[in-house]
């Protein structure tokens, strides 16, 4: 591919440049300032257009970056040949890429062409703008964008950032993360953990089973706790039937006591009643009697002592009377006596006197009578007590008759009486003994229920005991059971109840792993494409740069410029020397040199990069390093090189024509 | 008249999405329960004769100790309420080891029937069992646990036809996660009540019970919503986002309106250029706050027309028409694509 001519109508700085292009090397002698670059961005722009950019940035955005300074129509037109045809291409350029233009003709009938479309250079090249600018734009400055120096940059399309090794380390990096050497990595681990879950659930689920089992064990030990229960109850019954039954037997002997009391109460009441004859007298009756006893005693005791005094009385009245008489007897006597004397003595009148005193005290003594005062009161009274007395003895009598039996052994009615009285008291409190063991009896079978009936045998309270001990020490030894196994239950049901948590821990687990799972293989095929693009990439070009490299430096030799005995390139294009024995690095040359290498690196690096048409070449003042010897094989180099391709050479030193 | 609830397929005790963070599961279990709970309380408060439960309660048949012994303590405190109960494919079990009277089941092979309140209810866990003679005076329900055919019969399979003119006045469903109501004739109703409350994204929407009310000779359905979180699936269209305040925005976007309690994943989707910064947990940190719980899955593609690389002589263009020769499956193909392009563009490889 040839350029024949281009028109700029506005682009940049340039408006309205029209230039030709001739054939093999051409040296264009520009001053800087000039606008090499943009008429090498124009040529470029006509091939591929200008990219669509919204950076700001004008490094970035070309189509801000060229706009016309003067305005105008944002374009031009560039004419080619590719092979036999020759084509005009005019384009212009918008705010939008939307909005350019593009136009394609013959440029022998100027008719509209259809042999390429907009993406002309793509269509020619078969490379895209970038790699076209980086292969066929060299310059010297020091950008190492553009540094042609740097041709893993032009092939990786990086600036300052990790080339293909550098991506490689960092998908490494990454895959180590999943899984490094051994059982180390995430997806290991995951692993791991996962295992250790199923395992824990399938611990669970032997828990599960386990606790199937404790709980039919529990459920047997219930059963053989409230078969215990059942028969301890049973026990009790016994134990209480035979206490009842005890009770009961009790009860009924207390019955029987307290009947037998009664029997014996009313026993007792009826002899007692029975030693009182017909009537049973009460307290009052007898305490009258006896008052009456007493009353009688005293007023007997009154009647005597009244006839005592009466007869007292009576006695010293008769004694008085005695005596009265004895004296009137005496005197009588001497009466008598005198008397008789008298009448003897004296004279018969006197003893007539006398002997009618003597008379009259004879009549005197023997009727003489003391004068009792006293006694008819006194016998008053004692008549009066006796008929008291009698009527209260008949009464009293009565009452004994009546109260105390004949054939008692206590004669006087006071011992009887009191006798009685005692009877009585004995009988009111056997009475009274009675009436309470009759209360008692009564209160005893209202608060007590009676055995209906015989209630049979009564059990052996002491083996009833023995089997109750004995069955609630299988009871303890039961329950200590059930709760060891309620203890084992409740700790398997809390590894049960973990179960659905861990389940769910589990299903994030596995949902985890085969994320990194796949993203592990995203990773490796990742690597396994990049790798493989890295070497298709070398090897299609490396192998063209390395055969063309040696051409170009087989050209620099020819003209006596060895400045080393060999130069080797390696498969990122590193180029080294060995020089005097010994592998030189490109560094460790001169400026020039490495400018020289650099240069016919590149040359043959677009040799390799352009597989259809072959470009032409920009060249940007591209030996201001060179000496003069080393200019001169430069120079014979590049006319070399243009017997085969269009070189378009800008110089802004007149030095370098 | 009498008033019954129909719910089903609580799968109480489950495991939860397993995007769940353990302890929003173990919460989720709980407000199951308490949903189950509430149910209860529900019914009890509208008068309720009783609560139909076909099939599910439990998601396994080993549920956690904890759980059967709620659901028993929970009837056992509405003794005045009957729980009729089937057993479904997932609660295959007897879990429960002190049944309360209240708890009602049902037999394996042939229909049993239980009466509450007015209403006959059959059930049987055979779905091929031969169907009862029902009287045509009687309110009668049937429950079922399977998936409703038009004519296929077999296990858990329940022909909707065979249940036609057959004196049914409603068909409680248990098996399907979403309420469904179908006519089967004149008479009979048969719906799905759905799950109580949604388990994972693949069950959103409404979640709840149905109430029926039998009077005057026909049964009243009415569908009642009562889960207490919905779950959401929003795409959130990356397609012109360039930068994280562009993605930022977008998922803001997809988020508006969405309730508090909810749980909401986030499909971020479109194609975007590969330098797009999608980093999901910064976009967690973000919106996670705002809601009971959120997760993002990354659907997007990268933005590569593989013409503009077709040219392309840098190691970048070689690896994407590497990638793309390679015949990889789409899936794999974008993200072994956006694995690379990171690594190569030294940024932090998100795979």
């Amino acid at each position: 591919m040839k350029l024949i001519s281009l028109y700029i109508e506005n682009f940049g700085r340039l408006s309205g440049y029209s230039h030709t292009f001739s054939d093999g090397l051409q040296i264009i002698f520009r001053p800087n300032g000039w606008g090499k670059t943009t008429l090498a961005v124009f040529i470029k722009a006509m091939l591929y257009g200008l990219p669509a950019s919204r950076s700001k940035d004008l490094e970035e955005n070309e189509r801000r970056r060229y706009q016309p300074w003067q305005g105008g129509t944002y374009g031009g037109s560039l004419c080619f040949s590719v092979g036999e045809k020759s084509y005009r291409v005019e384009r212009t350029f918008a705010q939008r890429e939307s909005d350019d233009t593009f136009a394609l003709y013959d440029y022998e009938t100027s008719q509209p062409s259809r042999d390429f479309s907009s993406e002309l250079g793509c269509e020619l090249f078969g490379i895209d703008a970038d790699g076209y600018e980086r292969s066929t734009y060299l310059s010297q400055r020091p950008h190492s964008k553009d540094n042609y120096e740097t041709i893993q940059a032009k092939l990786t399309d990086l600036d300052d950032l990790p080339d293909l090794s550098g991506a490689m380390e960092k998908l490494e990096k990454r895959r180590k993360f999943y899984a490094s050497v051994g059982t180390r990595g995430a997806i290991p681990d995951l692993e791991r953990e996962i295992r250790s879950t199923e395992r824990e659930l399938e611990a669970g689920q032997e828990c599960l089973s386990n606790s199937a089992q404790t709980q039919h064990a529990l459920q047997e030990e219930t059963g053989k706790l409230t078969g215990l229960r059942a028969l301890s109850e049973s026990l009790h019954d016994q134990m209480q039937h035979s206490i009842e039954h005890t009770q009961r037997e009790s009860v009924a002997e207390q019955e029987r006591v307290l009947r037998a009391a009664l029997s014996d109460a009313e026993s007792l009441c009826g002899g007692l009643r029975d030693g009182f004859g017909e009537q049973v007298p009460t307290a009052d009756q007898i305490e009258r009697m006896q008052k009456l006893h007493r009353s009688l005693l005293e007023r007997e005791q009154t009647v005597m002592q009244l006839g005592e005094q009466a007869r007292k009385i009576r006695f010293s009245a008769a004694r008085r009377r005695f005596g009265l008489r004895l004296l009137l007897w005496c005197a009588t006597v001497v009466s008598g006596i005198a008397a008789v004397l008298l009448a003897l003595f004296v004279h018969p009148a006197a003893g007539a006197i006398f002997a009618a005193g003597a008379l009259v005290l004879a009549l005197s003594a023997i009727l003489i009578r003391v004068p009792t005062r006293e006694l008819p009161e006194i016998s008053a009274r004692i008549a009066e007590y006796a008929e008291g007395i009698h009527e209260d003895r008949s009464e009293l009598d009565t009452f004994l008759r009546c109260t105390a039996p004949l054939g008692s052994a206590m004669p006087e009615p006071g011992e009887r009486l009191s006798a009685m009285y005692e009877k009585l008291s004995l009988l009111n409190r056997a009475c009274t003994n009675r009436d309470r063991a009759e209360s008692a009896l009564s209160e005893f079978r209202r608060t007590h229920l009676l055995p209906q009936e015989d209630s049979g045998p009564a059990v052996d309270l002491e083996e009833v005991r023995r089997k109750i001990n004995s069955n609630q020490a299988d009871m303890d030894a039961t329950a200590n059971r059930i709760a060891k196994l309620r203890a084992t239950l409740e700790q398997e049901l809390a590894a049960i109840e973990q179960d659905t948590a861990k389940r769910q821990h589990l299903a994030h687990l596995k949902e985890e792993h085969a994320a990194y799972t796949q993203s592990l293989a995203v990773i490796r095929k990742t690597e396994e494409l990049l790798g493989e693009a890295g070497k298709r990439l070398t090897t299609r070009y490396r192998v063209g740069v390395e055969r063309n490299f040696d051409r170009y430096l087989t050209l620099l030799a020819d003209e006596k410029h060895a400045f080393a005995e060999e130069l080797r390139v390696s498969p990122s294009f590193e180029v080294s020397a060995v020089s005097r024995g010994a592998v030189r690095q490109k560094v460790q040359f001169s400026r020039g040199t490495q400018d020289l290498i650099g240069f016919c690196l590149a040359c043959a690096l677009t040799d390799s990069l352009f597989t259809q048409e072959q470009p032409f070449l920009i060249l940007d003042d591209p030996f201001v390093n060179l000496d003069d010897d080393t200019l001169e094989c430069a120079k014979s180099l590049l006319q070399e090189l243009g017997k085969h391709r269009q070189i378009i050479c800008f110089i802004c030193h007149s030095s370098r024509l | 008249m009498t008033v019954l609830f129909h719910c089903a397929d609580l799968h109480l005790d489950s495991v939860m999405d397993s995007r769940l963070p353990e302890q929003s599961a173990a919460q989720r279990r709980r407000e199951l329960l308490q949903n189950f709970s509430e149910l209860v309380s529900h019914a009890d408060a509208a008068g309720a004769a009783g609560i139909l439960i076909a099939g599910d309660l439990f998601d396994t048949d080993t549920p956690s100790p904890g759980a059967v012994r709620f659901v028993t303590e929970t009837i056992a405190a509405h003794p005045h309420m009957s729980f009729c109960m089937l057993r479904g494919n997932h609660d295959r079990a007897m879990v429960f080891r002190d049944l309360p009277e209240n708890l009602l089941f049902f037999p394996e092979h042939a229909y049993g029937c239980h009466t509450v309140g007015e209403v006959q209810v059959w059930g049987c866990e055979d779905t091929t069992a031969p169907l009862p003679q029902l009287s045509p005076d009687r309110y009668n329900i049937l429950m079922l646990h399977g998936q409703i055919t038009d004519g296929t019969r077999g296990k858990e399979l329940i022909p909707l036809r065979d249940f036609a003119n057959r004196n049914i006045d409603y068909l409680a469903l248990g098996h399907l996660h979403a309420y469904r109501q179908i006519q089967v004739d004149d008479r009979c109703i048969c719906a799905y009540s759905g799950a109580l409350e949604g388990r994972g994204f693949d069950e959103p929407g409404d979640h709840g019970y149905v109430h029926l009310e039998f009077s005057g000779g026909k049964c009243a359905v009415h569908f009642v919503p009562c889960a207490k979180r919905r779950l959401h699936t929003v795409s959130a269209d990356l397609t012109d986002c360039r930068t994280h305040t562009d993605v930022q925005q977008a998922v803001q976007k997809a988020l508006a309106g969405y309730a508090a309690e909810d749980l909401i994943k986030v499909l971020l989707c479109g194609r975007v250029p590969v330098d797009t910064p999608i980093d999901i947990p910064h976009l967690s940190t973000c919106f996670s706050p705002r809601f009971f719980f959120l997760t993002f899955e990354n659907c997007t593609k990268p933005l590569l027309n593989t013409e503009d690389y077709r040219y392309d002589i840098s190691l970048k263009g070689e690896f994407i028409r590497t990638v793309l020769d390679a015949g990889l499956p789409e899936e794999m193909r974008d993200r072994v694509l956006l694995c690379g392009l990171q690594a190569l563009a030294g940024e932090e490889i998100t795979e």
